[in-house]
């Protein structure tokens, strides 16, 4: 019993220079309290998927296709009043660096509780101090810090904050885009491990969306790796990097220098990812993949699953 | 420090370098921030150096005292055997031709408002090489070498129509093209994405070999500097914490902060365990630097000697130095 | 040698055109001018202005037509006093018989000069001072700022009073200088601050590591991203300028060899012809105001032009 669903999920911006195919065809699914984590490089359309999902696309966004089902119920057929009634209740998000999105001039505690009051306008002035303090615990912020200003936090504590914002209203789903980015290695680690303890502790189901596989590696159940706007491979997290199926997460895993193990050259993926306004015909990874068929550079390629659960974009896998 | 015979090529020596912050024009009061503390260490013609810290540990203040952007508080910072700041007209210039510097925002690294050929040229033209018919060749070639093929396709691009990746190429054509003995790298792919910043370390490499490079690798990651480096150095809030031999200092840490950062590296394939707990724990954002260990509060293994006293860098193995008073009495 | 970044030809022609300089920037004053056209405001001032630069050019006309046009000696031998518009003058004349658009396209051309010269003069001091301030720092910065301060605080107008009662009349270039002297600390301060932002930027310290002298670097590096701000403030510039002639004239001290719009209204109110003769008094007066409003929506419009986040993204449907 899935509580998110993607299905075939195809997005296009409009620009001056014309369309760029954003998200094409996508699709995948997350069950109650589990992890699942969106890796790939800029431009991928990672954000995009989250930003779907939340109702905040740009202007100039156009769904061409698909559903996005919240336990049952498909977003992309509300209207701005029922979305906006459903964001942050059922679903909210930590935005990539929301750390430097706080109020310099307003205290944490201050906007902490504005947002708990936003979203339940009913609640008495002790019930919200109350809330404030669950929140601290559930994210691991003292209390007594809550009446300094951001300038005074560091940046761990800073995303502490923007994460217990996002949880005041006690959401199914949290979205965490780049949760750790410009984070030193110990407290990313320290997030990390926190938001691992509130998934279990609270029943909550994380969709973690990052450009490094390490940070889906650490917190994620499952996972899906996306190129040029389509998801490649999709799986357990185990499945996919024991065993990565297509030939772009392979390139991924191999451009990554190692701490353990040889000293082994890296294999970087050769040229770059292909523009969005004009995309390949067939397969979009094909103009850099070493392994390529004969029908890769004109057909899409067929969405199958190997193992139990292990599913990957590609002609030329076998199981 | 160095071994017999091995003259070293950059010598930093009991470097300091303090901010001071004054409240007003009257008031002399005011908070200094100490952004490197005694700092030592040197580093040998041909090897590949790598200073290893987090965000405000002092290690792009340390790039940015070697090539004079900015003056050290106290100590000395040697090239070749001559102190850097000692240099005075002609000798500046061929100062400046030996030592470049990459840096690591490939977004505000070139200027704008120039071609990709304007930006790569600059340091022939500062350096008054050739006449303009030898630059353009010199250009063209150097472009080619760090993978921008052909050449023709990008001296006339504007950075805005390069990706990240084409951009950090350029920024490295503009530090390599006047042929340099040492380059200071600050940082050079942390904001590049993971298979672009593959191909730029290999490039570096291919750079090195090839023209014999000596490298000072700024990171905050320590996998990049192992896959780099023949020496590292680990840096924690201004002071050093371990030195040694790359993989020396990777597969056998010395120092409970080094411990501590290696546990933390994120790996792909295992899942990890977390981070041992401080033994003496203590507010750390609010409790002012006190004289003794940094690392002081997050430390799995400190003691009250720690909170007075600052461990110096002592030589535990052949090459391999650590500052910690876990390894003497 | 490791990969190279081959672009495959669909990623050359995506990344965008790219010539030589030349004609890049031809493409770009092509880009600008879309992006320009598209504010309704801009458009207008530039209409009004390019009705203006008629204007001025068209003050030549009326004297070779016929002498009695020109707009300080032309007499017309059967008018000797202020009537209204008439075939022979389309305006009227004024107390002498003179006639008036003559005057009015006369004015034009001075307005223009003495607005646009002024404006260009402090913006060059103004834009010199706020990058050397900004660039070297330390005392040569507290030094300019200081004696900014000074004169942006000095009463301008009445500066220029007590000049003019020394030195007896100002010449219309002698305006232009004192309006330049007094006006460039306002645009210093903002050039400095931009230059400041500018001079930590990597690109600026790349070139210093590279050796570059401050004389290029300033050249090179931060004059080409100053540029734009200084064209803005001259717009702004301009209208101040023009204003303050007009103040002048009309108080009687401007260039008596010249007629201007301010002058014409030194007149109408000398000769107390203020409330009896409105096509007198009407036409410079609207001039003024529409010329200071055409280089206002002018600035507001290059505003957007040069900074990039004020535009509005222009979407294929």
């Amino acid at each position: 019993m899935s509580l998110l669903r993607l299905e075939d999920l195809t997005v296009h911006y409009l620009t001056a220079r014309g369309s760029v195919h954003a998200l094409e065809k996508v699709s995948m699914e997350l069950g109650p309290a589990e992890a699942l984590g969106l890796v790939g490089e800029s431009g991928c359309g990672k954000t995009t998927v989250a930003m779907a999902i939340m109702g905040l696309l740009a202007p100039n966004a156009r769904v061409l296709e698909g559903r996005i089902l919240l336990e049952g119920q498909d977003l992309l057929a509300l209207d701005t009043e029922a979305m906006r009634a459903l964001r942050w209740k059922k679903v909210a998000m930590v935005f990539q660096a929301a750390m430097n999105a706080l109020n310099p001039v307003h205290r944490v505690g201050e906007q902490i509780l504005e947002a708990i009051l936003t979203h339940d306008g009913q609640m008495t002035p002790q019930a919200a101090a109350r809330r404030l303090e669950e929140l601290c615990a559930m994210v691991g912020l003292e209390p007594a810090r809550m009446r300094d200003y951001p300038h005074q936090f560091s940046g761990g504590m800073r995303q502490r904050a923007v994460i217990a914002m996002a949880l005041s209203c006690n959401p199914s789903l949290l979205i965490a885009d780049e949760p750790t980015t410009a984070l030193d290695v110990m407290v990313a680690d320290q997030i990390l491990g926190q938001l691992r303890r509130l998934q279990v502790e609270m029943s909550l189901s994380i969709l973690y969306i990052s450009h490094d596989i390490s940070v889906i590696a650490r917190s994620c159940d499952r996972m899906g790796v996306m190129y040029a706007g389509q998801l490649v491979e999709f799986g357990f997290t185990d499945q996919v990097l024991e065993n990565p199926l297509h030939p772009y997460t392979q390139g991924l895993m191999r451009s990554y220098p190692q701490i353990q193990g040889p000293r082994r050259k890296l294999e970087p993926i050769p040229g770059e990812p292909p523009n969005l306004l004009d995309p390949p015909k067939g397969c979009r990874f094909c103009p850099r993949c070493r392994d390529n068929g004969r029908s890769c550079p004109s057909e899409r390629p067929p969405w199958r699953e190997f193992d139990d659960g292990h599913f990957a974009l590609c002609h030329r896998v076998h199981a | 420090m160095s071994p017999q015979g091995t003259r070293s090529l950059v010598m930093f020596s009991d470097v300091s370098k303090v901010y001071r912050r004054r409240q007003s024009l009257l008031r002399r009061a005011g908070v200094d921030v100490k952004a490197l503390d005694r700092v030592s260490f040197e580093i040998r013609p041909g090897e590949i150096f790598s200073l290893v810290g987090e965000s405000g540990s002092g290690k792009t203040t340390c790039g940015r005292l070697l090539v004079r952007l900015e003056e050290p508080t106290s100590g000395e910072i040697l090239f070749d055997g001559v102190q850097v700041s000692s240099f005075r007209g002609k000798q500046v210039k061929e100062f400046r031709r030996q030592v470049q510097m990459i840096f690591q925002d490939p977004y505000q690294s070139l200027n704008p408002q120039l071609t990709v050929f304007q930006t790569v040229v600059e340091p022939l033209l500062v350096q008054r090489y050739g006449s303009h018919r030898d630059r353009e060749a010199r250009v063209q070639e150097m472009l080619e070498e760090v993978g921008l093929r052909p050449a023709q396709d990008f001296i006339f691009r504007y950075p805005h129509q390069l990706s990240g990746g084409q951009r950090q190429r350029v920024a490295v054509a503009r530090a390599m093209i006047v042929e340099p003995k040492f380059v200071v790298a600050d940082e050079p792919v942390s904001m590049l994405d993971a298979s672009i910043q593959a191909q730029l370390l290999n490039m570096l490499l291919d750079l090195k070999e090839r023209h014999d490079l000596t490298l000072l690798f700024i990171t905050h990651d320590l996998a990049t500097a192992r896959y780099l480096s023949d020496r590292i150095c680990v840096i924690f809030k201004g002071r050093i914490m371990e030195q040694g031999p790359a993989e020396s200092v990777i597969q056998n840490p010395k120092h409970p902060y080094t411990q501590a950062l290696l546990k933390a590296v994120p790996t792909v394939s295992r899942r990890r365990e977390g981070l041992p707990p401080p033994a003496c724990p203590v507010d750390t954002l609010s409790a002012p630097l006190t004289g003794g260990c940094p690392f002081y509060g997050r430390c799995p293994s400190c003691n009250e000697r720690c909170r007075e006293q600052e461990a110096p860098l002592r030589e535990v193995e052949q090459g391999h130095y650590s500052a910690c008073f876990l390894h003497y009495g | 040698m490791s990969s190279p970044a081959t672009d495959s030809r669909e990623q050359r022609e995506s990344h965008g055109e790219y010539h030589r300089p030349a004609i890049h920037w031809l493409r770009h004053l092509g880009e600008n001018w879309a992006i320009y056209r598209s504010n309704p405001m801009g458009l207008i001032g530039l209409g009004l202005l390019v009705m203006f630069a008629f204007m001025a050019l068209a003050s030549f006309v009326p004297p070779l037509l016929d002498p009695m046009y020109h707009p300080m000696s032309g007499v017309d031998p059967e008018i000797d006093r202020s009537l209204g518009p008439s075939a022979r003058h389309w305006l009227g004349t004024d107390f002498m018989g003179r006639d008036i658009l003559s005057q009015l396209l006369t004015g034009a051309r001075v307005a223009f000069i003495i607005g646009v010269s002024a404006a260009f003069m402090a913006v060059a001091i103004g834009t010199l001072v706020g990058m050397v301030a900004g660039y070297f720092g330390k005392l040569v910065d507290t030094l300019l700022m200081r004696l900014a301060d000074i004169v942006m605080v000095l009463p301008g107008l009445l500066v220029i009073l007590i000049l003019s009662s020394v030195f007896g009349q100002l010449s219309v270039w002698n305006l232009v200088i004192i309006v330049g002297l007094l006006k460039w600390a306002g645009v210093s301060r903002v050039i400095r601050s931009q230059t400041l932002s500018l001079k930590v930027r990597p690109y600026v310290e790349a070139a210093r590591v590279a050796g570059a002298s401050h004389r290029r670097i300033l050249m090179r590096h931060i004059l080409p991203n100053v540029l734009p701000l200084s064209f803005l403030y001259m717009t702004f510039g301009v209208t101040s300028a023009i204003l303050i002639e007009a103040a002048l004239s009309f108080l009687g001290f401007g260039d008596p060899s010249t007629v201007s719009w301010g002058m014409m209204l030194q007149w109408i109110w000398k000769t107390g012809h203020m409330f009896r003769a409105p096509y007198w008094l009407l036409p410079p007066g609207i001039c003024i105001s529409l010329i200071t409003l055409s280089f206002y929506l002018v600035g507001r419009a290059m505003d957007e032009v040069l900074n990039p986040r004020l535009r509005k993204e222009v979407l294929e449907q």
